[in-house]
Order: structure tokens, then sequence, then C-alpha cells
């Protein structure tokens, strides 16, 4: 059984849809526990946080995000994944992923996390801060 | 035979190696002798073709390849009589032609459907496009001419010009040529038709050096091959765009006389009015030869994963 670690995750002061978001997204399929949550300010637990830290990072470039080991804060330095799965949308109308009754499932490459990019694994087509944000305003209810 | 490509997928150009590439090119050089003849290799064996999209050369190379290696052809080349219609969805279609065939060959508008068909089928799927990024087999056809006429790939100087945003077979080029050392690309395109960043960053990944530029004529004196692509009034947004831009997307003799000694003019064809008809009669015109070579090489790609 690996162990529980802690994470702090500031949040700059318009960022609240963002926590939003990140609260839906840090849900059971990376065993992510939410400890607190208010205003600028996201507190989680997770025994394999890479994922929950990718998507805090992608959705919200700004974010510090710190992990409390001993009552002490430090600084992260896990490797990101290679790759994520749902959560965004490929916003090509013309990709695969776009065709509803086909049986897909969103997956991109991560080409750069600062500033945030990532890859469609169907059809190649980038998706860069500003799509990602869009999605976000749109809150396309993922 | 080679048995390394032996069922595999052909999504991308780049789901082959430098050496795979040289591989399949020595039996396309193999087969070019049983391109009227035909031979037995692949018989009782079905290819099916799924051309969601219209397709004449793509579709008649892949069939006849097929046929001259002795084996059958079933599918479709008309999209109304496909899903569109139907309703069905493109997995399904997969499912149904998988059951019945030793490999699949399709074309569809939709970026990564090829992708997506080749998860679903237990056969081998091979890309004749999709979207405006991938047409693997057009590109092995384009890289196997070149090499025919130089002896190699590496070194050389490739323009390629017209819409390069939206032609598949130029991105598709791109990747390919990816696989060989010190090519230079001249990437000559409208202002709003030019390559897509995803393959820049590719190409720039891959150590592949390229210039980007409105116009071609600087270049002329360089370049050993210009690769053309058509240029369609209804890719423009604004069609005061077509009219400004078409005239610098057109070969002409007298580009060619400028041109560096040897260069080749090459088309994916079919063509609109970008080469005009003069050029066909020039040392310089290799796209009939570019075309009947899509038949030898898809005959290797077929032996080699059917086979
Ligand atoms: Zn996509």
């Amino acid at each position: 059984m690996s162990q529980v670690r802690c994470f702090v995750v500031k949040l700059p002061p318009d960022a609240t849809p963002s926590i939003r978001r990140a609260l839906r997204i840090l849900g059971d399929p990376y065993s992510v526990k939410i400890d607190l949550e208010r205003e600028g300010m996201l507190e989680f637990s997770s025994s394999s946080p890479s994922y929950a830290l990718l998507k805090i990072s992608l959705i919200c470039p700004s974010a510090v995000i710190r992990e409390r080991k001993n009552g002490m804060e430090q600084e992260v330095s896990d490797a990101f994944p290679e790759w994520v799965e749902d959560t965004f949308v490929c916003p090509s109308k013309n990709c695969i992923t776009a065709q509803p009754k086909e049986p897909t499932k969103a997956r991109f490459k991560v080409v750069s996390v600062n500033p945030p990019k990532i890859q469609c694994y169907y059809c190649g087509r980038y998706i860069d801060q500003g799509a990602l944000a869009s999605q976000l305003s749109q809150d396309s209810g993922l | 035979m080679d048995e390394a490509l032996k069922g595999r997928d052909l999504i991308s150009v780049l789901d082959l190696s430098g050496s795979e590439l040289d591989a399949l090119f020595g039996i396309a050089d193999e087969m070019k002798k049983y391109a009227k003849s035909g031979t037995d290799l692949l018989k009782n064996r079905v290819l099916a073709t799924l051309f969601f999209e219209p397709s004449t050369r793509t579709r008649l190379s892949f069939e006849t390849a097929m046929i001259r290696l002795g084996g059958n052809v079933v599918g479709f080349a008309d999209p109304s009589t496909s899903r569109m219609t139907t309703g069905e969805t493109l997995a399904d279609t997969i499912r149904m032609l998988d059951s019945y065939s030793n490999v699949i060959v399709m074309r569809h508008r939709i970026e990564g459907s090829a992708r997506l068909a080749a998860e679903i089928a237990t056969v081998p799927v091979l890309n004749a496009g999709d979207g405006s990024q991938h047409h693997p087999t057009q590109t092995l056809t384009d890289l196997y001419l070149m090499r025919s006429e130089f002896g190699h790939i590496d070194q050389l100087k490739i323009a390629i010009l017209g819409d390069l945003k939206q032609t598949r077979s130029a991105s598709s080029l791109c990747f390919g040529v990816s696989r060989y050392k010190g090519v230079k690309l001249y990437l000559i395109s409208p202002e709003p038709l030019k390559m897509k960043q995803e393959v820049k960053d590719y190409l720039e990944k891959s150590g592949i050096e390229y210039i980007e530029s409105t116009t071609l004529d600087q270049y002329l004196g360089d370049i050993d091959v210009l690769y053309v692509t058509r240029l369609q009034k209804e890719r423009f947004a604004d069609p005061s765009d077509y009219e400004k831009y078409r005239g610098s997307y057109i070969v002409t003799t007298e580009m060619l006389q400028r041109a560096k000694k040897g260069m080749i003019v090459m088309h994916h064809l079919p063509r609109i009015d970008e080469i005009p008809l003069e050029i066909d009669y020039t040392p310089n015109a290799r796209y009939f030869e570019q075309a009947a070579n899509g038949l030898p090489v898809r005959m290797a790609l077929l032996s080699m994963i059917v086979g």
C-alpha cells in the first residue's frame, strides 16, 4: 500500500471556476480526497497524485502546488504523466472523438504543461491554453 | 518476403521506420515486374475498401494492386451507400468488414477515423486518407519516386507549394521525410494556408530544417523537388484572397527555365490549373510517373502486410 500524500494548492484570486472544475475532475478514478476547499485554496490527499497534479497544472498554470510533509510545505518534483484521458474535449468538430455514436475515449498527449498544450491522440490537433480555458468557461459539464 | 510489416496497421507514414521504408521500396522495385502480369501471392485473400469520401486514384490503385497480387476486393466507393445514409456507425461497419476480409483500406473525412478503425479491426487497417493530416500510401508513392529519381532521399531539397494547411498529402510528406537525413523543406503557401503548427513542431523535433515563405521564386535555384498541391477557392475564408494568391501558385515554363538543373515537378493529382498542360511536355514533369508508382508501392505494401 503506497503512502498517502497531502498537497496544498494556491490558486489565483480569479480562479474560482477553476477550483470548481478541479474539484469535479479530482474524483474517485484518481483516488484523490479533497480535504479543504475555500477561495483561492485547495487541499487534497492521494496515494497516486500524478494525474491530479497534471490536471490542476493544465487547468490553472498559475496555481502553486506544494506538498505538505511533516508539517512543512515543500516543492513538488513529481514527473507528469505523458497522457491524459477524458477530462478535456478535442475542439475539432472534424475529429472522430466529436462523433457521439463512435466508441472513442478522448485521449491527449501532454506536449507541454506550462504553457498548457495537449495533443489529441486521434486527430493530432493541439489544444492550447486558450482552448482549454474556453472549455472551462463554457462549463461543458464534464 | 520481409516479415516485419506482417499484420501491422498503417495509419500514419510515421508507423514505418526508415529501414522498413527501405525494405518496402526494395519490394516495390520487384513488384514492377508483376504490375502487368500479376502473381498469386495473395490468392484467396480479400481486401475490403471503404471509401466514405470519394477517391478515384487511390481506390483504383489499391484495388488493382490486390487483383494483381491474385487477391479479391470487396467494399464500396460511393459514400451514399455508407453510414451517412444508413446511420450505421463506423465502428459497426468496421466490425462487419473485419469478419469478411484480410485487410481493410479506408478513407474518411473525419480525422482519427482510421485510428479508431484500427482499434476495432482484428485485420490490418491501411489509411487511404483521413481528414487533413495523414495519407501514408500517397507519401510512400512520393518518396518512392524521389528515391527512384535521385537514388536517395537524404539531403534532398523539397519545396511543397499551395494549400499546406488542408492538403493531407503535404503534411503526410513532411512526416515522411523526417525519416531521412539532411532533407530541407521549403513550405510555400499563402499566409492563410500555412502548414499546421503541429506538423512544424514535429519537423523541429525531428531536426528537419524548413523555411516558410509565401513566394517560391527565390528558392527555384536551390530545390530538387517541386511538390505542387491544389489551391482551391473554397478553402479561403475570403474569396478575394484566392484571386490575390492564385497566380503565384501556378507552375510556368518560365519558372522551370530558372529552376535548378534536374529539378522535378510532382503533384498528387488530380490537378486543377496549378500545373498547366504545357508543363507535361517539359523534362521536369514527373507526376504521371508518380501516379503510376502507386501500383507497385501498394502491391509491395499489401504483400508485406497480408502476405
Ligand atoms: Zn481530436
